[in-house]
C-alpha cells in the first residue's frame, strides 16, 4: 500500500508541476476591444483593391484532388488573381477536406488560434458566437456590400441571416449557394415507364403507384420479382421531401409556426400518416429493399447501379454519381427527371429545403480589415455568382473566365480552385439549354461543366450524366417555390441538449412504422415521446425566441 | 519473474534519510538514470504536460480563455452526462459490448496460436501467420462495407443457413444478434494480432519441456495443458491485464460504421452518443469528462489487477 | 520447436487434418477483404458501383493503378508516409532499449525503478485529451511538421513493457561476470545486454513500424496542411469525402474520387506491409520468445 501511495503522490507532484508550466501558456485575451472599421467613401471603394496587398488567413475545405501541373491548393492562378484584383492574400492557415473540418475548426476554436476569417456551419457559427470570437459584422455588411451582394445574400428577406443572428445583430454573413443544391429531383427510370407503359406521374400517389408497379410488374422483364420501385436508406435520405408533397415538414430540425403562434416540430404533424402508411405499403408489398433500414447511402445506391430501382429523390447533379453506372451496367437503361408532384388535392409541390449556404462567414474578433470580408464576397458576387446583376462585366468576371479556359483549370474546377465561391439562383438549366440550342462553343460562369455538356470525347455514359444534370434535371427545379424552417435561429438551450435525441427518435419510430413493426397509428405514440422527451420544451424556448 | 518485494521491504527498515538514500542512489546508478533521463523528458512534455487539461473536465470550458481561465464548475460535466436521458442504456451497450469483446477476444488468439504450432511445415505457418494479421490492416469503413455483403439477407451467410435449411437471420437489423455480429467482427479484425504474439511465446518453449512431458506418456493434448499453457502464461497474464484496461471501449470506429437506426437499443455505446451530441453543439466539457472517465475505470482495473497477479502468482508484469 | 510425435495413431492424423483445414479456412477468411479490395481495384468502374465485384475482378483494367500512378498527393503522402516510419522507427526502438534496460533491473540494484515504471504506466491510461494535445503540439511550433508525427509517440510505453520483460529472462550470470571485470553499466549495455536482446529489438522495430505505418489520427489533427498528410490520413479523408451534398462533390467524384480508385490506393497502402511482415517475421518469431516464457 506504502509503494502505491508513494507513486500517486509523486504523480500528483509531476502534474501540478506541469500544469503549472506546460499546457495553456497561452491565456490570451480574445481580441477584448472591437476594430472600428472606416466607411466606404463612394461606390468604388466597396471593389477597391488593397494596396499594398493584406494577407488573410483563411479555413480551406478542399475539394479538388488532382491539382493542374505546377500548382495546389495555395499557389494557383485563382488565388493569384485573388490577390491581383483584390490586393488580398489568402493563406490557408487551415487546409483539409470538408469531412476533417467541422474537427479541425473545434480544435482551432479549442486553443483559441481560428485563422482571420473562414467559412463554416451554423452549429460552429453558435460555438464561435458563444465564445465571443467573432467581429459583430452587421454595420460592416451594410456600409460596405454592394446592392448585388445584398440582393444574393438577403434574398427571401434575409432569410439565410437567420441562423447567425443574435439579439438582431449578424455574426456572421451567409455564404449563398443556389437553391439548386437542396431542390428536391424525382428521378425515375424512364425505360421502365415505357416498359409498363406508364405515363410520368402527376400526384406523389400516383409515383407511388408506379413504384408499386416497378416493383410488381417485372419493369426489367427478366421473368423475376427483383426490382424495387422505391429507393429508401438508413437515414431515410428522400423521405421528407416525399412528406413535403402532403405539406409535411419532416426534416430534422424543422419547426412551423401554426396558426396560434406556436410552434411545432415538423415531423410531428399528423398529416405525416399517409405517406408513411403508404410507404409501409410499399414496403410490404416489396416495393422497398426488405435492407434499407441497415444500409447507408453508399451500400444502398449499389441498386441504383446494378438497376434495381426505378424511383429516386435527390436532386439534379445525381446522374453524375451512380446514376451513370446504372447506364453503363443496363442495357437500354435510362432516367428521366420528374418535377416534383405534390400529393392529390394539395395546389403545388413545395419543398421543405435547408437554408442554401455553403456556411457562414466569420471575421474573427480583432482583425485588422473585416471589410475585407464584405468586400471579397462583393467580388464573388459580381464577378461568378451574379454577374447578371452588375451593369458591365467586372474585372473578375473576366479574368475568371479567361482563366477557365485553360483545359487544365477547366478539368480541377476553377470555382474549387477559388479560396470560396458563392452561388445565386440562377438556372442554368435554361441557359446550358439555349446555348445549346444556338450551337455557342462557351457559357460563361460555368464554361468548364460546359464543355462536359457539349463534348464529344467523354465516354458514353459521362457524356449522357452531364446533359441529363443540366439539360433535363436543372429544368425541374423551380426556385420560386419553397420554404424554409419558420424557426432557423440558434439552437435553443433544450435543443442543445436534446436534439439529437430528438433526431434519432424521429429516424426509429419512422422506420419502425415503414418496416410495419408498428402500425401506423403508433405515430401518436412517436409524437407524445417526442414532445416528452424534449419536443415541446425546444418549441416553447423557440416561440420565446421568436418573440 | 520473481517478484522483488520482499527483498525491498527487507531493507526499509534501514532508515536513512530521503536525502541521502536518492544521494546514494544516484551515486551508484546515475548511468541508469541518464538511460531513462531522454525518455522520461519526452514523457514528462508530451503526456503528463497535456493532463493539466484533465482540468476541463471540472470547468466550464471556453476557449477563449484558455484551460486555466475557465471557471470551476465540479462535477456538473458529469452531472450533465448522467441526467441525459439514455446515458443509462448507454452506458450498459458499452459495457456490455466491451467486456463480450476482451472475453471472446482473450482464448481465441491463444487457441489459435496453440492450433498454429502443431502445423508442421514452416512455410504453412508462416503464411497463415502473415494472413491472419491482414484484416488488422484495413480500416472499419471498408471492413464495415465488406461485413455488411456478407451478413445481408441476400449474403453467403444466409445463403449457407438456407442451403442448410434454415431460415435467414436479419444480422444487421436484430439487436439480438447484432451485438454478437459486434464482437464476431472485432475477433475477425484483431485476433491475428494476438495470435503472432503468442505464437512467438509458444515456439519459444523449452524443447526439454516437453521432451519431458512424452517421456512421462503425455499425448499432446496433455502436452498443451501442462506444458505449452503454463509456460505461457506471464504473456497471457499481460495482455490481460493490458486488455482490461478496455473496459469502457467498445470501438466508436466499429460500431459508427455498423450499426444502424434498428440497432440503436443494444448498440449505441457512449461514444456514438457524445458525437451525435457534439454534432449539435461542440462541448469540449463534455467530451473530456466521458475520457477522464474512462481512464479512471481503466487505471483502478489495471492496477488492482496488477496487485492481485502479483500477491497471488508471484508476476511482477510491469 | 516440439514437432511431431513419434507415435502417429489415426487420431493423430485425423487431427492434423482438421487443423490443417481449420488453418486454411481461417485464412481464407482473413485473405478474403484484401483479395476484395484487389479486385475491386482491377474492376470497371460502373460494375463496382453495382456491387457486382466479389473474389475476382469484372470488367479487368489497370485504369485505376494508371490514373494512381500519376496522382502527385498520393506519392506525397506516401513519402511523408516512410519519412515518418524511418525518423519514428529509429526514435522509438533507441528509447525503448535504453529505458528497457534499467527498468529491468532489480529494485534492489535500483530502487528508482518503480517510480519510473509507473510514471509510464499511468500515462499509458491517462491522457490529457484532444485539445490539450494539440495546444502543447501547436505550440512547441510542430504543426505541419514531421516532428508531430514522431515526437508525441515517442516513447512507445507497451513496447518497452514487452522489452523490459525480455530483458529480466537474461542469464544474470554474464552481466555479472562482466561487472567483476570493472565493467560499467553503459558498457554491460552495449556489450553484453544489446547483442543478446536482438530478437526483442526486432520485435520492437516491428511493432513500431506497423503503428506507424497504420496511423492516421495524429497526421489529421497535427498537420494544417493536407501536403503534410501521411498516407494513412490521405486514405481516410478520400474515403470519408465520397458523400455528395452539392454539386461540386458530385462533380469532383464522379471525376477523381470513385471506388476502384480508392481500392488501388488502399491496396497500395497495404503492399509495403504485406511485403516487410513476412521479412521481420523470423526476427518476431524469435523475439517474445526467451522475454515472454519462463517465470
Amino acid at each position: 500500500m506504502k509503494k502505491i501511495k508513494a507513486v500517486v503522490a509523486v504523480l500528483l507532484c509531476f502534474v501540478m508541476l506541469l500544469s503549472m508550466a506546460g499546457c495553456g501558456t497561452k491565456e490570451k485575451d480574445a481580441g477584448g476591444s472591437t476594430t472600428t472599421v472606416e466607411k466606404p467613401k463612394n461606390e468604388e471603394d466597396k471593389m477597391k483593391a488593397y494596396d499594398p496587398a493584406i494577407t488573410m488567413t483563411f479555413n480551406k475545405s478542399e475539394v479538388v484532388t488532382a491539382y493542374p501541373e505546377g500548382m495546389d491548393a495555395q499557389n494557383n492562378a485563382l488565388y493569384q488573381m485573388w490577390e491581383d484584383i483584390m490586393g488580398i492574400k489568402v493563406e490557408n492557415s487551415i487546409l483539409c477536406p470538408s469531412s476533417s473540418m467541422t474537427e479541425k475548426m473545434q480544435l482551432a476554436i479549442g486553443s483559441n488560434e481560428i485563422p482571420d476569417f473562414g467559412i463554416v456551419d451554423a452549429t460552429m457559427m453558435a460555438t464561435l458566437i458563444k465564445n465571443d470570437m467573432v467581429e459583430d459584422m452587421t454595420d460592416v455588411y451594410n456600409d460596405w456590400a454592394t446592392d448585388n451582394l445584398k440582393t444574393v445574400t438577403g434574398q427571401s428577406d434575409n432569410a439565410l441571416f437567420a441562423p447567425v443572428t443574435r439579439d438582431g445583430r449578424y455574426m456572421a454573413i451567409p455564404v449563398a449557394n443556389t437553391l439548386g443544391d437542396s431542390y428536391p429531383i424525382m428521378w425515375m427510370r424512364s425505360d421502365w415507364l415505357a416498359a409498363l407503359g406508364l405515363e410520368e406521374p402527376k400526384t406523389m400517389d400516383e409515383a407511388l403507384d408506379i413504384a408499386m408497379k416497378f416493383a410488381t410488374d417485372d419493369p426489367d422483364g427478366n421473368g423475376q420479382k427483383d426490382t424495387y420501385g422505391l429507393y429508401l436508406d438508413k437515414d431515410l435520405n428522400g423521405l421528407d421531401h416525399i412528406m413535403s408533397a402532403y405539406e409535411v415538414y419532416s426534416k430534422d430540425e424543422y419547426w412551423v409556426k401554426k396558426d396560434d403562434g406556436s410552434f411545432m416540430a415538423g415531423c410531428t404533424d399528423e398529416k405525416a400518416k399517409v405517406p408513411l402508411a403508404k410507404l409501409a405499403e410499399l414496403y410490404a408489398a416489396g416495393a422497398i429493399d426488405p435492407e434499407f433500414a441497415v444500409k447507408d447511402t453508399t451500400k444502398e445506391e449499389e441498386l441504383i447501379a446494378a438497376g434495381k430501382i426505378g424511383i429516386y429523390i435527390g436532386y439534379f447533379f445525381n446522374p453524375l454519381g451512380v446514376m451513370k453506372d446504372c447506364v453503363k451496367n443496363v442495357e437500354g437503361a435510362d432516367w428521366v427527371a420528374v418535377k416534383m408532384p405534390p400529393a392529390e388535392g394539395v395546389a403545388s409541390y413545395k419543398p421543405g429545403v435547408a437554408l442554401n449556404v455553403y456556411g457562414y462567414m466569420y471575421a474573427k474578433k480583432g482583425i485588422e480589415h473585416p471589410e475585407a470580408v464584405v468586400k471579397m464576397m462583393n467580388q464573388v458576387c459580381d464577378g461568378f455568382a451574379a454577374p447578371d446583376l452588375a451593369k458591365e462585366p467586372t474585372e473578375f468576371y473576366t479574368k475568371f473566365n479567361e482563366l477557365a479556359l485553360d483545359d487544365a483549370i477547366r478539368t480541377a474546377g476553377p470555382n474549387n480552385l477559388m479560396p470560396f465561391q458563392m452561388q445565386s439562383n440562377i438556372n442554368w438549366g435554361e441557359k446550358f439549354t439555349a446555348a445549346v440550342e444556338a450551337g455557342e462553343e462557351h457559357v460563361e460562369g460555368k464554361d468548364a461543366d460546359y464543355q462536359n455538356v457539349i463534348s464529344t470525347e467523354l465516354p458514353e455514359e459521362m457524356s449522357w450524366a452531364w446533359k441529363k444534370v443540366y439539360l433535363e434535371g436543372y429544368l425541374a427545379i423551380d426556385f420560386s417555390n419553397v420554404r424554409y424552417s419558420d424557426y432557423a435561429g440558434a439552437p435553443t438551450d433544450t435543443a442543445v441538449k436534446t436534439q439529437s435525441l430528438l433526431n434519432k427518435q424521429k429516424l426509429t419510430d419512422y422506420i419502425s412504422i415503414i418496416m410495419g413493426d408498428q402500425p401506423v397509428d403508433y405515430f401518436d405514440t412517436f409524437v407524445e415521446t417526442f414532445n416528452s422527451i424534449g419536443g415541446s420544451k425546444v418549441a416553447e424556448e423557440i416561440k420565446a425566441a421568436a418573440e | 519473474m520473481k517478484t522483488t518485494k520482499k527483498a525491498t521491504t527487507g531493507l526499509m527498515p534501514v532508515k536513512k534519510t530521503l536525502g541521502s538514500r536518492i544521494a546514494s542512489d544516484l551515486r551508484n546508478n546515475w548511468q541508469l538514470h541518464l538511460m531513462i533521463l531522454p525518455g522520461i523528458i519526452l514523457v514528462l512534455i508530451f503526456k503528463y504536460a497535456p493532463l493539466a487539461g484533465i482540468t476541463i473536465a471540472f470547468k466550464d470550458f471556453y476557449p477563449a480563455r484558455g484551460i486555466f481561465g475557465s471557471d470551476w464548475v465540479g462535477l456538473e460535466n458529469f452531472q450533465y452526462m448522467f441526467d441525459l436521458p439514455d446515458t443509462a442504456r448507454v452506458l450498459w451497450n458499452t459495457l456490455k459490448i466491451a467486456v463480450l469483446k476482451i472475453i471472446i477476444n482473450f482464448p481465441i488468439p491463444i487457441i489459435v496460436a496453440i492450433l498454429l504450432n502443431e502445423v508442421r511445415s514452416n512455410f504453412f505457418k508462416r503464411s497463415v501467420q502473415t494472413i491472419v494479421y491482414l484484416p488488422y490492416f484495413i480500416s472499419w469503413v471498408i471492413l464495415a462495407g465488406i461485413i455488411l455483403d456478407i451478413f445481408s439477407l441476400e449474403g453467403i451467410v444466409n445463403k449457407t443457413l438456407n442451403a442448410m435449411g434454415l431460415s435467414s437471420v436479419f444480422f444487421l437489423g436484430d439487436n439480438s444478434k447484432f451485438v454478437g455480429l459486434l464482437v464476431g467482427t472485432d475477433v475477425w479484425k484483431n485476433f491475428g494480432y494476438g495470435t503472432v504474439v503468442y505464437l512467438a511465446a509458444i515456439t519459444g518453449v523449452d524443447e526439454s519441456l516437453f521432451e519431458a512431458a512424452r517421456i512421462d506418456g503425455a499425448n499432446r493434448f496433455k502436452q498443451i495443458l501442462h506444458v505449452t499453457i503454463p509456460s505461457i502464461a506471464p504473456i497471457i497474464m499481460l495482455m490481460m491485464i493490458l486488455n482490461l484496461g478496455n473496459v469502457l471501449n467498445a470501438g466508436f470506429e466499429q460500431v459508427f460504421n455498423l450499426y444502424n437506426p434498428l440497432v440503436y437499443e443494444s448498440a449505441d455505446i457512449i461514444d456514438t452518443f457524445v458525437y451525435r451530441i457534439s454534432l449539435v453543439e461542440a462541448n469540449y466539457s463534455l467530451g473530456t469528462a466521458v475520457g477522464l472517465l474512462k481512464s479512471v475505470v481503466s487505471f483502478i482495473l489495471i492496477v488492482s489487477s496488477y496487485a492481485l497477479a502479483n500477491k497471488y502468482s508471484d508476476y511482477t508484469i510491469f | 520447436m516440439n514437432s511431431g510425435l513419434k507415435s502417429k495413431g489415426i487420431g493423430h492424423r485425423a487431427f492434423t487434418v482438421i487443423n490443417t483445414l481449420l488453418m486454411l479456412a481461417l485464412s481464407a477468411v482473413c485473405l478474403f477483404p484484401v483479395i476484395h479490395i484487389l479486385s475491386v481495384s482491377l474492376s470497371d468502374q460502373a460494375a463496382v458501383a453495382a456491387n457486382e465485384v466479389n473474389l475476382l475482378p469484372v470488367g479487368f483494367t489497370l485504369a485505376s493503378y494508371k490514373v494512381v500512378a500519376k496522382r502527385a498527393a498520393f506519392w506525397n503522402a506516401f513519402g511523408v508516409s516512410v519519412e515518418r516510419v524511418i525518423l519514428g522507427v529509429l526514435i522509438n526502438t533507441v528509447l525503448t532499449v535504453l529505458m528497457a534496460y534499467p527498468l529491468s533491473k532489480s529494485e534492489m540494484k535500483f530502487r528508482a525503478r518503480r517510480y519510473y515504471v509507473w510514471i509510464l504506466i499511468f500515462v499509458m491510461v491517462f491522457d490529457g485529451g484532444l485539445i490539450p494535445n494539440y495546444i502543447l503540439v501547436k505550440d512547441l511550433g510542430l504543426f505541419d511538421t514531421i516532428w508531430a508525427l514522431v515526437l508525441p509517440g515517442a516513447v512507445p510505453i507497451y513496447n518497452i513493457i514487452l522489452c523490459m520483460n525480455f530483458m529480466k529472462q537474461l542469464p544474470d550470470t554474464i552481466e555479472e561476470a562482466a561487472m567483476v571485470d570493472g565493467a560499467s553499466y553503459f558498457q554491460r549495455f552495449i556489450r553484453i545486454v544489446l547483442p543478446l536482446s536482438k530478437p526483442v529489438i526486432a520485435t520492437v522495430t516491428l511493432f513500431s513500424f506497423l503503428s506507424h505505418w497504420n496511423s492516421w489520427f495524429d497526421g489529421k489533427i497535427y498537420n494544417n496542411k493536407s501536403v503534410h498528410y501521411p498516407l494513412q490520413t490521405y486514405l481516410q479523408n478520400l474515403i470519408s469525402n465520397s458523400d455528395m451534398t452539392n454539386a461540386s462533390d458530385a462533380i469532383e467524384n464522379a471525376l477523381s474520387n470513385v471506388k476502384t480508385l480508392q481500392a488501388a490506393q488502399l491496396f497500395l497502402t497495404l503492399l509495403p506491409i504485406l511485403l516487410i511482415y513476412p521479412f521481420l517475421q523470423k526476427y518476431f518469431t524469435k523475439g517474445l520468445t526467451i522475454g515472454a516464457v519462463k517465470g
